[in-house]
């Protein structure tokens, strides 16, 4: 079996793109307005809208660049992923009802709807959809160019095909996401996202099963190995240093009610009630795909100061050499298939809210109208807009990492303010919103611009969060109150 | 109350900010990268950076207690939507307690792991201060998970969904 190890890894990897294919199918014929390509008709089930919003969050970053992360610093991005019990339970506090009710009320079909439905202003409505135009573009060329880099290295073992270009797979890799975004919209995405949860969760365990088996004692094993190397990579700050630390735990935590892939989702829901049982099995799910993340970072870095693997070229290699060289050609498989679904699991929910904001959250905002046929202009620019992003991927070099600037902690500092506090607190004023949105892309765009060196690696993130937040509340309080007496009634209360 | 919620989220973001200034200006060297592996280059080591948290501890603990009553303040806005806004408010703050509680012990824990002079050993599968980490830090919040639960008919279901909303003026707004 290990002779065919290219060709098996291929046909698991094959076998989820054609189930993907299918799945796109299936949605199309469900697929018959606006609300239904943006908003599932706002009929997702529990289990569906769980697994859709945790695969949203983990993208394939926490497949390949999670694993590198512990490789290079240790325990530090445990941080990261153990900010999210917290942080989901905040997004729910705040949003779980909140979101989903404006969005029934309003009939809105994005969140740059709400906004404006909000704070009665078009302008905020348009500024939050600029910003999720920009994030998309960053985030969506990002898991193009991670694809199609994946997929050409896969090929390349199959000895018959040669060395293809990067550009045939990042055309492969965008036609099969546009297809089934196109076909079936956001319905396609959320039940494709189901597979691709349930594999990235398959995926997870099987990897964190063979990476301790590969050591006598296990995890306290593969810890002592650690600690005699380097106690403090071991310690809970790792090497990225205490405050680096919190001030990611603050990003992270706090930010997820601000990212709209994540958030919208609960836009989607068939019951208010449902989020009762979604929270947990949100968290739940997020907790079983973080097991690859942090066990294969350990048992990589274990192996290599152990010498029992020869060094990696660079930290983000963890990942892959290990399913190389310790793990079945099956599970390998597997787990290749978990990294496309991670990857197009984030992708795909970015073509839908970037083809919202542009086909209706932004002719809304200038004109005042909704465009005719909405739902064949949506089916058109999500082809634009993997197009465009393609095109970033491969020719714009560092245009991608400046737009990926805008990535978790632009739509933290923009929108955490603006939808968890505004839709939770009646005197929040739409220049209050303004200013936030307009600090958080200011900021973040001057601190990558200017590559400022923030002392003791505090997240730039953290620093444009407390910015906005601050700027938000103090605007609002400055502003002349505009209280709705029945927008939130029960605040008053 | 002597303050609404969002007014002590102002005064808690500006405590943020001024505790992570603070700690940008004690440290000897705030700018230092981490310490590469001696051996293998794509790996770092705790080194000096490591050497500075231990003298700074007290500013970890500040810092982390700060940001719990942050996210504290951010739960109780939701509190705001219900009739029952006080009981909420309680089983939050107590919560809040657990999760300070836990983050206090896996910071102390994690002073006496970095001055320790012997070889440590491990607490179930990591060091004393980072199985305290998975328990504390990531698991604890948990309990916020199941006020969530377990009081959704009390605290979240119970708002008259008819009244929010629906009658917002519209007048400047999407239709």
């Amino acid at each position: 079996m290990e002779a065919y190890r290219a060709q098996i890894i291929i046909a698991c990897v094959g076998f989820y793109f054609v189930l993907c294919i299918v799945v796109g199918l299936w949605a199309m014929r469900r697929t018959h307005s606006s609300k239904d390509f943006f908003m599932a008709g706002r009929d997702l089930g529990i289990i569906v809208t769980a697994i859709a919003i945790f695969s949203s969050a983990m993208s394939g970053f926490g497949f390949v660049g999670g694993p590198g992360l512990v490789y290079r610093m240790g325990i530090s991005s445990l941080w990261i992923i153990a900010s999210t019990t917290i942080g989901y339970a905040l997004c729910f506090f705040l949003l779980g009802k909140q979101l989903r009710k404006w969005a029934v009320a309003r009939d809105s079909i994005s969140l740059p709807d709400v906004i404006s439905a909000r704070y009665d202003s078009r302008l905020a409505g348009a500024l939050t959809a600029i910003a999720i135009v920009l994030g998309v573009m960053g985030y969506l060329a990002t898991q193009i160019a991670a694809m199609s880099t994946v997929l050409q290295s896969l090929v390349i073992g199959l000895t018959s095909f040669g060395e293809l270009p990067l550009e045939y797979f990042a055309i492969f890799s965008t036609a099969l996401l546009v297809f089934y975004c196109v076909t079936g919209g956001i319905i396609a995405s959320v039940y494709t996202d189901l597979v691709q949860g349930v594999i990235m969760m398959v995926a997870a365990v099987m990897v964190f099963l063979a990476a301790i088996w590969l050591f006598d004692d296990g995890l306290p094993g593969i810890s002592q190995i650690l600690m005699n190397d380097d106690r403090a990579s071991m310690s809970p700050w790792g090497t990225k240093g205490m405050v680096g630390c919190l001030s990611w735990y603050f990003v992270f935590a706090l930010g997820v009610a601000g990212q709209p892939h994540v958030i919208t989702k609960l836009m989607m829901t068939r019951r208010a009630e449902d989020a009762r049982y979604t929270l947990p099995a949100t968290i739940l799910g997020y907790m079983i795909t973080a097991l690859l993340w942090i066990t294969l970072g350990l048992a990589m870095r274990a192996l290599v100061v152990s010498g029992a693997y020869p060094e990696l070229v660079s930290a983000d290699r963890a990942a892959p050499e290990f399913l190389q060289h310790f793990a079945h050609p099956i599970l390998a498989g597997v787990v290749f298939a978990g990294l496309f679904a991670a990857i197009m699991s984030t992708a795909d929910a970015f073509l839908n809210i970037g083809a919202a904001a542009i086909v209706h959250d932004l002719p809304v905002a200038v004109t005042g109208k909704h465009l005719k046929n909405e739902l064949l202009w949506a089916r058109i620019v999500t082809v634009l807009l993997g197009i465009l992003a393609m095109l970033f991927a491969l020719y714009t070099g560092d245009m991608v990492a400046l737009l990926g600037a805008f990535g978790w902690g632009t739509f933290a500092a923009a929108l955490v303010p603006t939808v968890a506090i505004g839709l939770n607190w009646q005197r929040a004023t739409s220049a209050a919103a303004c200013a936030a949105i307009i600090s958080s892309l200011v900021v973040n765009f001057a601190l990558k611009v200017s590559s400022v060196s923030i002392p003791l690696s505090i997240d730039p993130g953290a620093i444009a969060l407390l910015v906005s937040i601050a700027l938000f509340i103090l605007v609002s309080l400055m502003s002349p109150s505009h209280v709705n007496q029945t927008t939130n009634s029960d605040d008053a209360a | 109350m002597i303050m609404d919620t969002p007014r002590w989220l102002l005064l808690l973001s500006i405590a943020l900010m001024g505790l992570i200034a603070f700690a940008a200006f004690s440290y000897d060297t705030p700018r230092a990268i981490p310490d590469a592996h001696p051996k293998f280059a794509a790996m770092e080591i705790g080194g000096q950076r490591a050497r500075d948290d231990v003298e700074h501890w007290h500013l970890g603990l500040g810092l982390g207690l700060v940001m719990i009553a942050y996210f504290t303040a951010f739960l109780t806005l939701a509190a705001g939507h219900t009739s029952h806004g006080t009981s909420l408010r309680i089983a939050t703050l107590a919560g809040a307690g657990l999760f300070a509680g836990a983050f206090a012990l896996m910071m102390h824990a994690s002073r006496e792991y970095a001055v320790l002079s012997e070889n440590p050993t491990t607490l179930g599968p990591f060091p004393a201060p980072t199985t305290y980490l998975c328990a504390g830090v990531w698991l604890t919040p948990l309990v916020f998970t199941a006020i969530y639960c377990f009081g959704f008919n009390l605290w979240f279901a119970a708002e008259d969904d008819g009244n929010l909303v629906t009658t917002q003026s519209a007048e400047g707004a999407i239709n």
